[in-house]
């Protein structure tokens, strides 16, 4: 299969003929990277492979109404965070739980999860990750584990690159902080 | 006194891991929801037409067979039908039966 610009392959899906080849060849360039910063949101692999496939089926819909004003990329980590979030204000036990809490809720269960591999270090960065409000974790993982410009992640949440500067700061204090106290 | 922590310089590693062969089987599952979607569709229209057209007709036939039952107080009788009636102390259903 060739590569394709996100031009050519929006042309490909428009077209009944060739839709199908165009739909596999954007699966293939980008289900690894949205199923990894799914499971960063939703910390369980069985939800992120739901929460995944909910992404693609959305994007299958709604791919001939896309009008290529961002990169096919930026759209589906768009959709991937929404998708995410939607699934994490689903988890809540009661309407006024925050997604805060479920978030911080999902931590217990990351030390007997069998597709966590992470040593000592790593288990307690991702719990201190996890006591961060759910838009600022988002934010620290595209730029901290995914290594994304501010610009990318700037076009995925529609916030401002200085606001993003600011939040992930903050974010690395609190880490930090969180880290050297426990 | 705290150690100072600077998370910049750890390994930076995302520590989850997936099945085997996970990425290659989640491609042909992707496949094969949205085929399913498409399907979904599809059933929906064979399901409401049939419903639409079988409630039309229905709705067709009772609003047309309604003005062919007449009370008996509304037909009209000629006055030898009446007086035979009154004569004869034909009952309501007779007399139904008799015009009709």
């Amino acid at each position: 299969m060739g590569n394709f610009t996100d031009r050519k392959l929006l042309e490909l899906f428009q077209n009944p003929e060739t839709r199908n080849l165009a739909f596999n060849h954007i699966v293939n360039q980008n289900q690894e990277r949205a199923y990894w910063h799914i499971r960063k949101i939703v910390l369980s692999h069985e939800d992120a492979n739901d929460v995944t496939q909910n992404t693609f089926i959305k994007v299958w819909k709604n791919l001939d109404r896309f009008k290529g004003e961002s990169k096919i990329f930026t759209w589906i980590y768009t959709i991937a965070t929404n998708e995410a979030l939607s699934f994490l204000k689903k988890k809540k036990r009661t309407y006024f739980e925050s997604l805060d809490a479920v978030s911080y809720r999902l931590s217990d269960n990351l030390s007997a999860d069998n597709y966590f591999d992470g040593d000592e270090i790593e288990l307690k960065l991702q719990k201190a990750i996890l006591t961060l409000p759910t838009q600022q974790r988002i934010t620290f993982n595209m730029k901290y584990f995914d290594k994304m410009k501010y610009d990318e992640i700037s076009e995925v949440l529609g916030t401002s690159v200085g606001a993003l500067k600011a939040n992930y700061h903050h974010a690395k204090k609190k880490i930090e902080q969180y880290l050297s106290e426990n | 006194m705290n150690k100072k922590i600077d998370i910049e310089k750890f390994e930076k590693r995302t520590p989850f891991s997936v099945p085997e062969n996970y990425f290659s089987e989640l491609k042909s599952e992707i496949q094969d929801s949205c085929k399913t979607e498409n399907k979904s569709y599809l059933s929906i229209f064979q399901y409401a037409i049939p419903f639409l057209g079988i409630s039309l007709i229905m709705f067709y036939f009772f609003t047309n067979t309604e003005s062919t039952f007449t009370s008996v107080s509304e037909i009209e009788l000629s006055q030898t039908d009446l007086i035979a009636y009154l004569e004869e102390d034909i009952s309501d259903d007779l007399l139904y039966e008799y015009i009709y």
